[in-house]
């Protein structure tokens, strides 16, 4: 190994600790800027260091009411999440049955779907004004909405649950195909029945992919923000929600400070251990399924609970974006007591609506503009995460010492939560006044900080895999740096750098955590705009949040659609 | 060779019938296992070895037919209760279970004492010359260790039939010949019942008491060792046991029996050929059943392409007529020379064309086929 490097430092004339320095400088100066100093003004603010910690009782309150809420609400989550992705992962990986490739495809898409869109998908769905609470009204002529699940605990779990079913099926449908038969075959031979072979064979193979996707799962419950604050309304509050409040509400900033070092340890603590844990496992997004059974040849037990989890799985999935899409293309009689009805009937109302503005709005511009905003941040995220991520991809494939210090470093903002983040940097960079943010690029830069991660762990295995030999001899044809980078590792990671740019851009698009903090009244975001929408009376906003995030989910599933196609060509160029 | 000509049969098959896609996999197989016998499925890759035994484990439905232990039909019996022993191409060693929790699963399913277990885990152990493993994690063994245990753990529970799965494919050929002797002592020291799956004729010649050859999913022929080897039931055996060289012929004469071929007219003896004469027939010459002739009376005429001194014998190559064929002769000859040969009437088995049922059926009444015990 320090042989061949030692060609590597010659043939391409640079000293090798000089170049790792350089490509390093640019991230590192990136995050010390804004990752680090904001960490650092946090742990400042919070006066930990000063005067050790202060836990009045209004403080320990909040911190043991929100704790406690977000630990149990989480396991809740976890469970349930667990309940349905399990069977979902027997059948996907078992049977072959009519739906599957569609399934399968709509696995990827909770992972790229905004919190905000999956809040107004089940608000279009379950709420109120939702789909639902229409048909029962009709139906049963009523004049109250029968089902009042919006703002309570089963909402939040049901938003958890349609977001993190799919990581367990991915997961554990991936270990159960990889599963050798022959091991459960065996025992059953040796004599153990079905039970026995279940809890004495399968589940300890299994155990290991069923305790990292769990725990996987249970951080982003944990970490949850977006759903529990759109879905939960004001009588919950997660550790997240509760920075949010403390900070933007009650501009109670030691307070907000304090729980997000809270957060910040126990996300951290939780992350190295699913770090360890999940050590040589990977997340296949477009799982490889072996065959399977029919499951129309099943038996008729398994058959009949087969289709009750599938029924499931696509009322999980589906009914709450098909129910978005209606709903932004309806008005019900049933609430034309709220005024601004439109009729009854289909309507594109709504989308025009976006484009008009009108004087008792909430912008002082037309909605629409919030498309262009966020179309605009995006881009500049993208612009910001894209480089930055290929510097350190480049960097980290240089053995170096240095790496194995600053490799754990760039993780970090990835346990750290978006409103954390937001937090620090409005505290860092915004002395002033917290709606006034002087630094308009502060917003791309939290997506793009938000996004880097993702960014390196698309790209990263792919600059791996482009063999020395091809640079090496690039170098000995008389190619600088420059022309190597640019005309053999470019064309090469090509491919990658075009996921990553997508899954840069729609983590942007849809980002709300961070944004709530860091965004400017005049320059709405797609989010932010529907978050307002949703907050306000009416049906014409609750009809204009619908169609803000139809648009957004449209966006998002496009991206996933590219993102899929590219990766499709990808792999059959190879 | 032990004598099990008169022993019960333990395993009946009866016409099982297989399908798998619509396709057939398994073709109306009869056959019986024998008390204390091995019996060699013997055949090409893809013919439904694997499958049948996992039809007998119970670990795959069938559509027609009859498994049947001591005359008790299996139908209902679940797998684990079969009380039979079955042995993986890749052993299946439970990789979160070190080797004596491996080798003791079974005697725990049995629900049998303590004591008792590491008894008889250590007796299996030591019947695999394995005892120094106890403690070690299954995925630090060789492939030999692995199929050492694997062989201990399918022992242990004392199963009423052991089924092996090719249990030496996936070894190196030195380490294939050690342990297939160490197989063989342990089967037969058993004196179980036991099915030995394999597609190597060497290995299943060294350790079977009966070979059934299968392919595509019919039974070819069903016999000895001795049996296969001096009364092929079709060409098709002999081709895939390696017999010698099968070549087409047709009736040229009735009285006496004579078949043209390449190598000139052959006489034959063997009348049962023309119970339903035959246009196409086969003929297996074995490498031993030619002589070389001088003269221009009989024989043909072949050019010698290579000759390898075998010991007692030369392997000679020689072309007719753009085939090859391989004879084992007295002395040496040189390659480009022509050699004229003539083939001894006894060394010659014929066959009607083809494999089809008429062959092999006159292939097993020559092998006595069994009786079914029902």
């Amino acid at each position: 190994m320090d042989g061949s490097n030692a060609e590597v430092r010659t043939r391409s004339g640079f000293p090798s600790t000089w170049k790792i320095s350089a490509l390093w400088l640019v991230p590192v100066l990136f995050l010390s800027v804004f990752f680090f100093l904001p960490l650092a003004e946090i742990t400042n603010r919070s006066g930990i260091l000063t005067q050790g910690v202060i836990l009045d009782h209004v403080t320990w309150g909040l911190l043991t009411k929100s704790l406690s809420f977000t630990i149990t609400q989480a396991t809740v989550s976890t469970a349930l999440t667990l309940c349905i992705g399990i069977p979902g992962a027997y059948l996907l990986s078992h049977f072959r049955f009519m739906g599957r490739e569609l399934l399968k495809a709509m696995l990827i898409v909770p992972f790229i779907l905004p919190t905000v869109v999956v809040a107004t998908c089940f608000n279009a769905l379950l709420g109120p004004r939702g789909l639902i609470n229409d048909w029962l009204m009709t139906i049963y002529n009523l004049q109250t909405p029968p089902i009042a699940l919006l703002n309570t605990f089963w909402a939040i779990i049901l938003g958890h649950v349609f977001y993190n079913t799919s990581i367990i099926i991915l997961v554990m449908s991936e270990a159960w195909s990889k599963l050798n038969p022959n091991y459960q075959d065996s025992a059953r031979i040796l004599g153990a029945n079905r039970l026995q072979t279940a809890f004495k064979v399968t589940l300890p193979l299994l155990a290991p992919s069923l305790l990292s996707s769990g725990l996987l799962v249970f951080i982003f419950d944990f970490t949850s923000f977006g759903v529990v604050l759109l879905l939960g309304g004001p009588l919950y509050a997660t550790l997240e929600v509760e920075i949010y409040i403390q900070a933007i509400h009650m501009l109670n900033f030691p307070a907000a400070t304090l729980l997000s070092l809270i957060q910040i340890s126990m996300t951290l603590v939780m992350s190295v251990i699913y770090a360890r844990i999940s050590r040589g496992q990977t997340l296949e997004l477009t799982p490889h399924f072996k065959a399977g059974r029919s499951l129309a040849d099943a038996p008729v037990l398994q058959k009949c609970l087969g289709l009750g989890i599938l029924t499931l799985l696509f009322l999980i999935f589906f009914s709450p974006l098909i129910a978005l899409v209606i709903r932004s293309l309806t008005s019900y009689h049933n609430f034309a007591s709220e005024g601004g009805s439109f009729g009854s009937g289909i309507t594109l109302a709504y989308y025009a609506e976006l484009l008009v503005n009108r004087r008792d709005d909430l912008f002082y511009v037309p909605p629409y503009s919030a498309i262009i905003n966020s179309i605009l941040f995006a881009l500049i995220t993208v612009a910001i995460a894209l480089p930055l991520g290929i510097l350190v991809v480049r960097a980290l494939k240089m053995p170096q010492r240095i790496n194995r210090i600053l490799e754990p470093m760039l993780m970090l903002p990835l346990g750290t939560s978006a409103v954390t983040l937001g937090l620090g940097l409005v505290l860092t960079f915004n002395s002033t006044s917290f709606y006034q943010a002087s630094f308009p690029l502060l917003l791309p830069i939290a997506h793009a900080l938000v996004g880097l991660p993702l960014v390196i762990r698309v790209i990263q295995p792919v600059n791996e895999s482009i063999p020395q030999n091809l640079i090496d001899s690039a170098y000995s044809l008389g190619a600088d740096w420059w022309r190597v980078f640019r005309d053999v590792e470019l064309p090469l990671l090509k491919k990658s750098v075009s996921v990553a740019a997508i899954f840069a851009f729609s983590v942007s698009l849809g980002e709300f955590g961070a944004t709530t903090f860091l965004n400017r009244p005049e320059f709405p975001t797609i989010p932010i705009a529907i978050f307002r929408f949703l907050n306000q009376p009416g049906q014409i906003n609750y009809g204009q949040a619908m169609a803000m995030s139809t648009i957004l989910m449209i966006l998002s599933i496009l991206s996933i659609l590219l993102i899929q196609i590219t990766s499709y060509q990808g792999r059959e160029g190879k | 060779m032990r004598d099990i000509s008169n022993k019960m049969s333990g395993l009946g098959v009866e016409r099982l019938t297989k399908y798998y896609n619509h396709i057939i996999l398994l073709n109306h197989i009869s056959f019986e296992v024998r008390d204390q016998e091995v019996l060699c499925l013997l055949g090409p890759s893809g013919s439904g070895k694997s499958t049948l035994l996992r039809i007998i484990a119970g670990l795959e439905s069938f559509e027609s037919g009859l498994i049947s232990w001591h005359g008790n039909n299996l139908d209902s019996i679940p797998t684990e209760k079969r009380k039979f022993g079955l042995m993986f191409q890749d052993y299946a060693l439970f990789p979160h279970l070190n080797v004596f929790d491996n080798v003791a699963f079974g005697l725990r399913m049995q629900g049998l004492p303590k004591e008792k277990i590491i008894h008889k885990v250590s007796q299996a152990l030591a019947r695999v010359n394995m005892s120094d493993f106890v403690k070690r994690k299954v995925q630090t063994l060789s492939g030999g260790e692995q199929q050492r245990i694997a062989l201990a753990r399918t022992l242990a529970p004392d199963p009423k039939l052991i089924m092996l799965d090719e249990p030496l494919g996936a070894l190196d050929r030195k380490l294939r010949e050690q342990l297939c002797g160490e197989i063989r002592q342990i089967l037969r020291s058993n004196a179980v019942p036991a099915i030995y799956v394999t597609h190597d004729q060497e290995e299943a010649f060294s350790i079977a008491d009966r070979i059934l050859i299968i392919s595509e999913g019919k039974i070819q022929q069903i016999g000895t060792p001795q049996e296969l080897f001096l009364t092929p039931a079709s060409s098709w055996v002999a081709r895939f046991l390696g017999l010698g060289n099968v070549i087409q012929g047709e009736i040229s004469s009735l009285q006496p029996l004579t078949i043209h071929t390449i190598l000139g007219n052959i006489e034959c003896t063997d009348q049962a050929v023309l119970a339903k004469p035959q246009k196409g027939i086969e003929l297996l010459i074995r490498p031993n059943s030619v002589k070389l002739v001088s003269g221009k009376s009989a024989g043909f005429n072949g050019l010698v392409l290579d000759s390898v001194f075998q010991g007692e014998r030369y392997e000679t190559t020689v072309r007719v007529q753009d085939k090859l064929f391989k004879f084992d002769l007295p002395t040496s000859c040189t390659p480009g020379t022509s050699i004229q040969l003539t083939v001894k009437q006894e060394g010659v088995t014929l066959f009607t064309s083809s494999m089809d049922q008429e062959s092999i059926k006159a292939g097993n009444k020559r092998n006595s086929k069994p009786k079914y015990q029902k």
